[in-house]
């Protein structure tokens, strides 16, 4: 059989960016920091149990906004409103469509100078979570991840669970809106 | 690099064919079948059957922030074991899937979600699509072809694989066999003809579905009665998938054998979808035992979750609303008034003439709708 030339089926994956893409913040103290949920639960308890934790440490609750579909990044109505944000956290991310469309949101907001991160579980932060960033040519995308509970959250409604959530992924949280280091 | 065919893929070489197989196994380009190799002739050939240039956008993924140009789905469309003529359904394909409101990332679900593939019009007979006996084979290279050609530029194009943006538990069949035809020889309006084409188009249409579809039911021929038939599927449709109650757009698979008994009772496609909104329902009781009653609420009082005396008589219907106790069954974003996610029935004539069973097409719940789109030929 002759030599063959055969052709690569695939798109080249952009160059990385960087880390993040907007300035991150010196602390929490006296920002706006927006949330966007995604409409699927615990994620809205989580959320709120986090954002008071932002306001014990300081911060002024900005938007707390819902999106119409779990796994699409959030409408551009969304993305406008939390402009005016100083920091935005989009969560939480418990399957494969919702959390890639969590990180989405925070990269959204990145573009538009915002610092944000997305919160989610690990097993899908690390997939389709990373997958995403990496579309967006920010591989290493900070993203709080919850490790208690890898996968799925359902079942997660007592306020005992919850707290423990919050303070596994709080931190994560402000270290990426603060220092933008990775998490993992 | 641009060749003298204008396409600027990279380019391997390789000493023979086999050794073209391996490569694409290795550089992880394959769905677990060989491949065709794609050579640069053979891609601008396909690229050619579409009448544009290789750099001509096809599909704009933007949430993936992924550009899909012609030369890209030749090459995997070659791979996949296409013809030429076959791109012109896959052009069409990935239009309907960057629609709007198609919304594209939901693919990446663990719930295995993948876009059934339905083709209507002149280009199914010119084709070879089957629409009928063995429907989802294999055994047709237009079916598998079509439909692993998308299969594999989604894969090596847009993050569909398991490596990537993508979690589903089982996979999907529907990537391999997922394309079939209508059977346009009955006396039933064809489905691209009941969404507004006219009878001479061509169409696509996508809808995703889980993983177990076709779901198999097995009907009762007693009396030859179409009501009879009917009341298995509605049992079926109604009872599937365990902990969720599950609203979308259904696709009942009815092979020529009872197309016949339709039309001796004077049923067209709307009486049968008339017939399945109201028969499709489950009791209360029902729900409880499954697990679904409450599941999307938080702190439910175990009393509440109990079966009560009269649960067995109230009824809410899979395929429409019920006025009060929606908040139980569904999933809280349906509940609100802007919600677009459609949820229907679609009558698809196709499958083999063996009588005593339909097939089900179950669509994937809460977040997308399908999508049709003409087919143009150039």
């Amino acid at each position: 059989m002759s030599k063959l030339t055969i052709l690569d089926p695939t798109i080249a994956i952009p160059e990385a960016e960087g880390v993040t893409l907007a300035p991150r913040l010196p602390s929490l103290k006296g920002k706006k920091i927006g949330i966007i949920w995604n409409n699927k639960q615990p994620g809205e308890g989580l959320l709120h149990e986090m954002a008071a934790r932002m306001v014990q440490d300081g911060a002024i609750l900005g938007p707390f906004l819902t999106k119409p579909y779990l796994g699409n990044v959030a409408t551009d109505e969304i993305l406008d409103e939390l402009q005016s944000c100083d920091a935005v956290v989009s969560g939480v991310g418990d399957c494969g469509s919702c959390m890639s469309a969590n990180v989405l949101d925070a990269i959204m907001m990145e573009r538009r100078g915002v610092p944000a991160t997305a919160v989610g579980t690990e097993r899908l932060a690390e997939t389709t979570g990373r997958g995403m960033a990496r579309f967006h040519g920010v591989p290493r995308f900070p993203i709080a991840i919850i490790r208690s509970h890898p996968v799925r959250l359902e079942g997660v409604t007592k306020p005992e669970d919850r707290k423990s959530l919050v303070d596994e992924f709080y931190p994560q949280v402000v270290e990426a809106l603060t220092i933008g280091a990775p998490q993992n | 690099m641009t060749s003298v065919l204008g396409l600027s893929s990279k380019q391997y070489e390789v000493d023979d064919y086999y050794e073209a197989v391996n490569l694409a196994y290795k550089a992880g380009w394959s769905d677990g079948l060989p491949i065709i190799p794609p050579t640069p002739e053979l891609v601008a050939e396909f690229v050619n059957a579409i009448g544009v240039a290789p750099g001509d956008v096809v599909a704009d993924i933007t949430e993936r922030k992924r550009v899909i140009t012609a030369e890209k789905l030749a090459v995997n469309a070659v791979m996949a074991g296409c013809l030429p003529e076959y791109m012109p359904v896959l052009v069409a394909i990935l239009e309907a899937m960057t629609d709007p409101r198609y919304r594209f990332n939901h693919l990446a679900s663990m719930g295995s979600a993948w876009p059934l593939v339905m083709v209507n019009g002149p280009i199914t007979k010119q084709l070879g699509i089957n629409n009928g006996v063995y429907l989802f084979g294999p055994g047709h290279r237009a079916n598998l072809a079509i439909a692993r050609g998308l299969s594999l530029v989604l894969r090596n194009c847009a993050g569909a694989k398991f490596e990537e943006t993508q979690r589903g538990q089982w996979g999907n069949p529907m990537r391999l066999v997922g394309c079939i035809a209508e059977n346009e020889d009955t006396p039933w309006t064809p489905l691209h003809v009941q969404r507004g084409f006219q009878p001479e188009d061509s169409v696509v249409t996508i809808n995703s579905v889980y993983p177990g579809s076709p779901v198999h039911i097995n009907v009762n021929e007693r009396g030859q009665s179409v009501e009879v038939l009917l009341d298995s599927v509605c049992h079926a449709m109604a009872n599937w998938g365990g902990a969720i109650y599950n609203r979308g757009v259904y696709t009942l698979l009815i092979g020529p054998h009872y197309i016949d008994w339709f039309e001796r009772a004077g049923w067209s496609k709307d009486d049968v979808k008339a017939y399945v909104i109201e028969n499709a329902k489950t009791s209360v009781a029902s729900l409880k035992q499954r697990h679904v009653w409450g599941k999307h609420l938080e702190d439910m009082d175990p009393e509440e979750l109990a079966i009560k005396p009269g649960d067995e008589k109230i009824f809410l219907h899979l395929l429409k609303k019920h006025p009060t106790l929606e908040p139980y069954v569904s999933w809280p974003i349906a509940l609100q008034p802007d919600y677009d996610r459609d949820v229907d029935l679609f009558v698809f004539a196709a499958g083999g003439d063996a009588g005593d069973r339909m097939g089900l097409m179950v669509p994937q719940y809460v977040s997308t709708n399908p999508i049709s789109r003409k087919i143009r030929v150039p």
